[in-house]
């Protein structure tokens, strides 16, 4: 409970940062780019808040969404997921390195040579540290 | 990996439903286990073993050459 306590605060605290973005793009200190973030960072906030407060009323409401959480096939499709959307994103980064240079938009084509370059830095590095975790 | 979970189940007079809240896992773990869709961690596989008073040997039957994850 004192997590969910902590996820409460933290959620209010997003709620209150994306209203000020919000007022201050309305006083137009900002531009409309932070205006579209706020809306975001308040609306998700504010489910998110609504949510924790069913799950701190509603005691069935609490394990349904304690299982589903926890439910430890959902965990590893969840896994699945993310490993498949890596491996299709570099595949289909790779064919647009390619593509952009065919149809001469170079700059592009380097932006996403740059970025399949990071990706697969970044699994590396999380894949040597795994390594020597387990 | 196949298993009798279905069986067992029956046995016990458990639901789909019932086995999933004992085991604290949703009804579509269950549905997919019993289908052999899934195969569940050690922990799981443990659970469900005790859930029946028997050991992990007796409710999953481990085919030589299966892999890892999932049976299909």
């Amino acid at each position: 409970m004192e997590q969910v306590n902590k996820r409460m605060v933290w959620y209010i605290v997003t709620a209150i940062v994306g209203a000020a973005l919000l007022l201050l793009t309305g006083l137009s200190k900002l531009d409309s780019f932070w205006s579209g973030m706020g809306a975001a960072l308040v609306a998700v906030s504010v489910v998110r808040i609504l949510q924790i407060a069913r799950y701190k009323r509603n005691e069935d409401y609490a394990s349904e969404l304690h299982v589903k959480n926890h439910d430890e096939r959902n965990l590893w499709l969840s896994l699945k997921a993310r490993s498949n959307a890596f491996y299709y994103s570099i595949i289909l980064e790779a064919i647009g390195v390619i593509v952009f240079r065919i149809v001469q938009q170079p700059d592009l084509s380097v932006l996403l040579g740059y970025l399949v370059c990071i990706q697969l830095v970044i699994y590396w590095v999380d894949w040597l540290v795994l390594k020597k975790k387990y | 990996m196949e298993n009798t979970i279905a069986q067992l189940r029956q046995e016990y007079g458990l639901t789909q439903q019932m086995l999933a809240e004992r085991l604290c896992v949703s009804r579509q773990t269950i549905i997919s286990l019993e289908s052999g869709r899934y195969n569940p961690s050690i922990r799981l596989a443990w659970q469900i073993a005790r859930q029946f008073g028997l050991t992990i040997e007796d409710v999953f039957v481990f085919e030589e050459g299966e892999t890892n994850g999932t049976s299909k």
